[in-house]
């Protein structure tokens, strides 16, 4: 079709034979190009159609399941395979698509139903057999169906289908995270797994479980000192944390080791603790640490002045308010406002201060109410 | 005589452009690799989140959004409302009125009732004089902020708005962007994930151009109904995508979009803030926050949410985007120029030793290229020189392979990020995939080397000027 190179052979990098496997490799290329251009139209038509009819399937199901929990409540009867085919779906079940959306379906449904509708559903699942399906899952290579099926054991509560203790140091962070809370929600006291984590948690971890024990109504705080103690600053957060929130107040901790902790966020952890459950002992050794940390944790000794600070105080925090960058000024300003009443009043003295730059912090605190 | 010397310069080329297109090639084929994993991981990632219970969390940083307006007066009303509506629990507004010429700041200040307020604030970082700062009386708007200060270009606003942010993190954003109401709980991920300091997180932004937009919200998304926004959304899909998604997962972007990212508030003061000398500030920052972390060995993240969170509207006249494109290749070639000592030293890890030499070749050193590459072909052609075997077999390549890594990006898109649901836009992506290296790449490349021109020869260091035709354009309920 082309005329052949003109070019001498020694002068051009690319000889005929070379130039032939350019033109190839090309139409391969463009032949992959249509075949992309054609599956992902392709897919895009079947998604819409698998769609609508598993929006049908969808529909057929949520209604079995309500007809489901009406017919056994307050029933004492059985649920059996024999009830199950009263049902119109019953042949419907036999097809993958129907098994599949009512697994589904039944934990959709468990979110939003309690007590007695709740074990009708649950019944439901352990007759269809899906524990079993949800233990095949739980041995799954895929992290996020391990962390799905974990998600879905803790919603339909079911103690006994698989151990997952050995999720809990998986590779994946999703999937310790998941574990970690079904751990911690199935069980009485989850201070000595917790304490023998082998990855540090991260702050989105910290609260995740913070949040699952505070849905446990935990009694027992024992064994809580085996992550204040730990070698982990993450997990010592944690428990510092957990103190603070459950107002331990009795725990014996060595309030000077954590504060010169080599980790920010356990000395900031520590602080709010002190603040929150602790006494007045540390403004001093406080303000003499004050120098050596960031802001945040600048800002939580400034509250914990402002929680137990006296007229002593006051000098210290003018220093603040004369050295520091704006941010800890404005806090600094929003301490001497609540800490006492002679405190208040060195306030109003700044209002009326010679001190422009005073003035003006003062009153950006009174206008966005600070 | 002339006909050897073409010869010999063919020779010559040979050794430069071979490498020069093994080595961009290479480079586009890894990242494509190295984005559909991140993009996997990520569109699994998110489905187990929980982003209600996220945004409770007292560990969520606070964020200002530092929005520049200049002349907005079409949209500031419109756009300012779209901000107030942002999901994050944390959140302040800063809009700064970059000395708008036109009425920005009185319609702001009609319809959100603001009145000058006692702010605290220091020039912590260089920026023309602030007149003012108001805050509304209506208490519906309290976290909304507007300053207004005299003129000093898009850096200079946006550290006007760093030094009155009190902040643990900001967000530049402009101010005719449409936010995603939960962008930022999505955003500030990486930051409560990562162990190390997260300086600043890019997210993906994305063309609204003829998409339904009602009251600050997107209601219906599609493909832009004419051919130069579509063919920008499908280099935004190749950038985005397939280029930073790359980048991100090995903490070596060096760009986050001017127009949507967060940063860390205090290591941006460290570095000193946006460079007004630039007018790729958006780049030069990132920059300096890699050599900052790297220099002082704190270890730290750059990190990258591939998901669109940030719709903002495209030039739909040539004109208009000549002048962004001469922008860009300015802005590139500034940033590369400032922070030269970065190229191959081992001290700046990915950055000097990947991503710098990449951006230099690639996207600095690409137009020039390209452009030499259709001046020779021109010169033959006119000479009757040409090899119309070897010309027609190159350009068949060129054209399969470049269309290959559109339909690619189209195709990712469509399997991680979906947010297309009409088959005949898809249908309209690909047609301009097909046509987009006739008709408009070669006047990207024109207007890359222009930009590099203007740069160097004629010393310009403006930023021209956008025109707004505001989200209300694209409402149809």
């Amino acid at each position: 079709m082309f005329e052949k190179s003109q070019l001498p052979p020694e002068r051009f990098l690319l000889d005929n034979k070379t130039l032939d496997l350019i033109y190839y490799v090309s139409f391969i290329v463009l032949v992959v190009n249509a075949l992309i251009i054609s599956y992902v139209l392709l897919k895009k038509l079947s998604d819409k159609f698998q769609r609508i009819r598993r929006d049908e399937v969808k529909e057929n199901v949520q209604e079995f399941l309500s007809d489901w929990i009406i017919r056994f409540e307050g029933s004492k009867e059985p649920k059996t395979l024999n009830a199950l085919q009263e049902f119109p779906i019953c042949n419907s079940l036999k097809k993958k698509i129907y098994q599949e959306v009512l697994y589904e379906e039944i934990f959709q449904f468990n979110q939003v139903l309690l007590g007695f509708e709740k074990q009708t559903l649950k019944d439901l699942y352990l007759l269809l057999s899906f524990d079993r399906l949800l233990s095949k899952k739980l041995k799954s290579r895929k992290w996020y169906v391990l962390v799905s099926s974990v998600n879905q054991l803790i919603s339909i509560e079911d103690h006994n289908t698989s151990d997952i203790s050995g999720l809990i140091n998986h590779p994946n962070q999703q999937v310790r995270l998941s574990a970690l809370k079904a751990k911690i929600a199935f069980s009485e006291n989850p201070f000595p797994f917790l304490a023998r984590l082998k990855y540090p948690l991260s702050e989105w971890e910290i609260f995740e479980v913070i949040k699952t024990i505070k849905l446990k109504d935990l009694k027992n705080f024992d064994d809580i000192h085996l992550l204040i103690n730990h070698d982990e600053p993450s997990l010592q957060v944690l428990g510092i944390n957990l103190a603070r929130i459950f107002q331990l107040l009795y725990l014996k901790i060595d309030v000077k080791k954590l504060l010169d902790h080599a980790d920010l966020k356990v000395r900031r952890s520590m602080i709010e603790f002190i603040t929150e459950c602790g006494n007045g002992d540390h403004v001093v050794y406080l303000k003499k640490i004050f120098e050596e940390q960031l802001e945040p944790q600048q800002k939580v000794i400034l509250n914990y002045i402002q929680e137990y600070g006296c007229d002593e105080d006051i000098p210290f925090l003018e220093y603040v308010i004369k050295n520091y960058n704006p941010a800890l000024k404005i806090w600094a300003i929003k301490v001497l406002y609540h800490m006492n009443q002679n405190s208040k009043i060195h306030f109003n003295y700044l209002l009326s201060s010679d001190s422009k730059d005073r003035r003006k912090i003062t009153q950006h605190l009174i206008d966005n109410q600070w | 005589m002339v006909s050897s010397l073409l010869h010999s310069l063919v020779y010559f080329l040979q050794y430069g452009v071979l490498p020069y297109c093994i080595f961009t090639l290479t480079g586009y084929a890894l990242m494509t690799i190295r984005s559909v994993k991140v993009l996997k991981k990520h569109k699994e990632a998110n489905i187990n989140i929980d982003y209600k219970t996220l945004n409770q969390s007292p560990f969520l940083p606070s964020i200002s959004i530092i929005a520049p307006a200049y002349n907005e007066g079409v949209t500031i009303v419109e756009n300012i409302r779209s901000l107030l509506s942002l999901g994050y629990n944390n959140l302040k507004i800063i809009v700064v009125n970059d000395g708008s010429k036109d009425d920005t700041l009185e319609k702001a200040i009609k319809f959100y009732n603001l009145e000058v307020a006692e702010y605290y604030f220091k020039y912590r970082l260089p920026c023309n004089n602030i007149r003012a700062v108001y805050k509304s009386r209506n208490k519906a708007f309290k976290n909304l902020i507007v300053v207004d200060k005299a003129n000093g270009g898009k850096a200079d606003a946006l550290n006007a708005g760093l030094n009155i942010s009190y902040s643990d993190y900001f967000a530049c954003v402009d101010v005719d962007c449409l936010i995603e109401p939960n962008a930022f709980e999505n955003m500030i991920l990486p930051v409560l994930n990562n162990p190390k300091e997260v300086v600043a997180v890019g997210g993906i932004v994305w063309l609204n151009n003829d998409s339904v937009i009602k009251h600050g919200h997107m209601i219906k998304l599609q493909v832009p109904g004419s051919f130069l926004p579509t063919v920008q959304l499908l280099e935004y899909f190749r950038a985005f995508l397939l280029g930073r998604t790359a980048w991100g997962s090995i903490n070596g972007l060096m760009l986050i979009s001017g127009a949507f990212g967060i940063f860390h508030r205090e290591y941006v003061i460290k570095v000193g803030g946006y460079n007004k000398k630039t007018v790729g500030e958006d780049m030069e920052l990132v920059m300096r926050l890699h050599k900052y972390m790297l220099s002082n060995k704190i270890p730290y993240q750059v990190a990258y949410v591939p998901h669109p969170f940030c719709w903002t509207e495209a030039p739909e006249s040539l004109k208009i985007l000549s002048r962004q494109r001469n922008r860009w290749a300015r802005g590139t070639a500034e940033c590369l120029l400032l922070h030269k000592d970065m190229l191959f030293n081992p001290k700046y890890g990915v950055i000097g030793m990947i991503s710098y030499p990449y951006w230099l070749i690639a996207e600095w050193m690409g137009p020039f290229i390209e452009g030499l590459g259709l001046l020779f072909t021109l010169i033959m052609i006119v000479m009757g020189m040409i090899n119309w075997h070897v010309f027609a077999i190159m350009s068949f390549f060129i054209f399969s392979i470049s269309v290959f890594f559109s339909i690619s990006a189209i195709l990712v898109q469509e399997i991680y990020i979906g947010k297309y649901s009409n088959p005949k836009d898809l249908m309209k992506m690909f047609l301009t995939a097909i046509a987009e290296p006739f008709i408009y790449h070669p006047m990207t490349v024109y207007w890359a080397i222009k930009g590099n021109y203007d740069l160097f020869f004629k010393k310009t260091h403006s930023w021209g000027e956008m025109t707004r035709t505001g989200f209300n354009k694209s409402v149809v309920k």
